[in-house]
């Protein structure tokens, strides 16, 4: 059992500790999460995890938290930049060797590198982010568990699919797999959004009223079905008080909205502003045209435990 | 962020005379130090340091200070010093060793001091950290809302004056912002094998305030992270620290040979350097012209070459007045 390891070291310290009440999950605690991960994985003599090296070592870190308990990890022949392009390499090169699942550890940001490297990854989203819309926010070792089940299980209802959207920029296109928003001001500057009276347009594929972000602000316009994304309008009319990130309510004006499904196209009013990604300021130039594409498949972390009883948790010594 | 174009062209402006400055002041340096290097010799006595290519850190900060803010700064110090607006002729004749320096010539370029505005710089590691905390403990106890911001290089957060200074900042809630500046380096040692943590940001966890990670040498992503910062310490919320990755594209000092630093590194960071891409992209967005960069080009430069020609037509300090001033 192949399970592809990406880590993002620079997820969750932005400026939404300034503009919010986030916090910083600082190096230590990602490998901590690691390692919890590789506790779980670790229950099935069978595992290998490759991994991307990435900048901060926090892959080796847990590898040495985890001790004797972790499987076997290896790592990809990819040398790390600590740019977002180690992630959507590392995606891509796992997609190539057909692993079974993708772990990444990270917000929505890392989530969307990895996709845009392997579209249509059996992904496992550990959430390290400051926005984790997309992310789960379960205890690693039981996730690291339900991915050793879900993939044993070979189950194809363990992965859940899941909606993106995809973007078209100069270059090909971009990919979202939360939210697509068009932002006044021409600067990418510090990336995040924390401004809703900046906003223009945005296209979500979550109306997850327990999400934080522009999922939030889309669940106060009811559920969403699954498949489906909707297309927001900001300005005068409604007015929805949302979770714009960790520790900020905020009115958010809502003229009009609408619901497209899967393979439709919609073309965001970008005049005078930028185009954000999973809620980081990204396109500068193009970014309007944005589909409604099928997503990564998700684990369902109960799901798995579930379809085949639980999981023996002890292994046998010489598995190394 | 919708950003105002004015800040935006000061910010272009203050680059251009803090790239411009470090040019020409490397250039004097050298005069009359070779072909054997003489550290003495020339115009320009002791030892440089030069700041070209973090200019960013120094200008993001500028838009958002107001008159009585203080600032304390590195070995490193002429960006930082440009941007708060210190004297140019007097910091100029200071660095050449003048009468009419800041310091009156005694401190060189790695200790100039002014009053107002409120600037102070040292060549050791860390030592601003604890002067800030100071300065900050002042404006809160006089009741301002002024801010003190102590900028540091990656080398100084492993320093004690780092973790005693946040820690205090911390405990008495002071209108503080600390801004690591670093550039993977401390002299010839890479930050990989000095730091346990790739992110000093991270360390701000530990004293239970803010820590704020600016990735790229992005003069607006500094603009706008040290905006909320020194919002924040202004209406009182406390100290934050900001890291930023920020690229020195010269050697630790001049003269140094640099090969510690592979041609690779140094050729991608010449290749993103933040004061072309920041033009080229004022002009794209119709911030600026093509003219308007060229007239902004031929101010700065007569500016910095005002404050060489009024440092080197200065006179030398009396050797009689070497202890005059002179307190420790």
């Amino acid at each position: 059992m192949l399970i592809g390891l990406i880590a993002n070291p620079i997820s969750s310290k932005d400026i939404r500790r300034l503009t919010g009440l986030a916090r910083v999950v600082d190096a230590e605690e990602k490998a901590n999460l690691l390692a919890r991960l590789l506790v779980g994985l670790g229950s099935h003599p069978e595992v290998t995890v490759l991994a991307l090296d990435d900048r901060a070592g926090l892959v080796r870190r847990a590898v040495s938290l985890a001790g004797d308990s972790a499987p076997r990890v290896d790592f990809l022949p990819i040398t790390a930049t600590g740019e977002e392009s180690d992630t959507k390499r590392a995606a891509a090169h796992l997609a190539g060797l057909m692993a079974d699942a993708l772990v990444t550890l990270g917000g929505d940001g890392t989530v969307r590198a990895a996709v845009e490297g392997w579209p249509e990854a059996p992904l496992v989203p550990i959430a390290a982010g400051t926005n984790n819309a997309s992310a789960l926010t379960l205890e690693p070792t039981v996730i690291g568990l339900a991915t050793v089940a879900g993939v044993k299980s070979q189950d194809p209802s363990v992965f859940v699919p899941t909606t993106a959207l995809q973007v078209d920029i100069s270059t090909g296109h971009a990919t979202a797999v939360i939210d697509v928003v068009s932002v006044r001001g021409r600067w990418l500057g510090a990336g995040a959004l924390w401004e809703p009276e900046l906003l223009m347009e945005a296209v979500a594929t979550s109306a997850d009223p327990t999400a934080v972000g522009i999922a939030s602000v889309s669940a106060g316009m009811g559920p969403l079905a699954p498949g489906r994304a909707r297309w927001i309008r900001f300005g005068p009319g409604q007015t929805v008080k949302a979770i714009f990130g960790p520790g900020l309510v905020l009115d958010v004006a809502v003229a009009e909205h609408s619901d497209l499904p899967i393979g439709s196209e919609v073309t965001l009013d970008v005049a005078g502003g930028v185009v954000a990604l999973d809620g980081e300021r990204r396109i500068v130039t193009g970014g309007s045209r944005v589909r409604v594409v099928p997503g990564p498949r998700v684990l369902d972390p109960d799901r798995a435990l579930r379809v085949k009883g639980p999981l023996p948790l002890a292994r046998p010594s010489s598995r190394k | 962020m919708d950003i105002p174009s004015e800040h935006l062209v000061d910010m272009y402006e203050t680059m251009v005379k803090i790239r411009r400055y470090e040019e020409r002041i490397r250039e004097i340096y050298f005069e009359d130090k070779l072909p054997a290097f003489d550290i003495a010799a020339g115009l320009i006595p002791g030892e440089m340091h030069l700041s070209a290519g973090q200019e960013p850190v120094a200008v993001g900060v500028r838009p958002h200070l107001k008159a009585g803010d203080a600032i304390t700064a590195t070995h490193r110090p002429h960006h930082i010093a440009i941007a708060q607006g210190v004297d140019l002729k007097r910091m100029t004749a200071e660095i050449f060793g003048r009468e009419t320096g800041l310091g009156k010539g005694k401190g060189g370029h790695m200790h100039l001091f002014s009053v107002e505005p409120n600037f102070g710089c040292s060549g050791i590691i860390a030592e601003g950290m604890p002067v800030a905390v100071g300065a900050g403990l002042a404006f809160k106890r006089r009741g301002t809302d002024n801010v003190a911001l102590s900028f540091f290089g990656d080398g100084a957060a492993n320093q004690g004056a780092f973790h005693e200074s946040l820690n205090l900042a911390a405990i008495w809630d002071l209108p503080v912002v600390f801004i690591c500046e670093d550039n993977a380096y401390a002299i010839s040692v890479p930050k990989t094998a000095s730091t346990a943590i790739a992110d000093n940001s991270d360390r701000a966890s530990a004293y239970g305030i803010p820590g704020v990670l600016v990735a790229n040498n992005d003069p607006v992503a500094v603009y706008e992270v040290a905006g909320e910062a020194i919002a924040r310490a202004r209406s009182g919320r406390g100290p934050s620290l900001i890291e930023v990755k920020t690229d020195r594209l010269w050697g630790h000092f001049e003269g140094d040979a640099d090969a510690y630093r592979s041609d690779e590194f140094k050729e991608a960071m010449a290749e993103r350097d933040a004061l072309v891409t920041f033009g080229q992209k004022l002009v794209a967005e119709g911030v600026l012209t093509d003219s308007d960069i060229e007239a902004i080009k031929e101010r700065m430069f007569g500016e910095v070459e005002d404050a060489i020609s009024f440092a080197i037509s200065s006179p030398y300090p009396e050797p009689e007045g070497a202890l005059v001033d002179v307190f420790a």
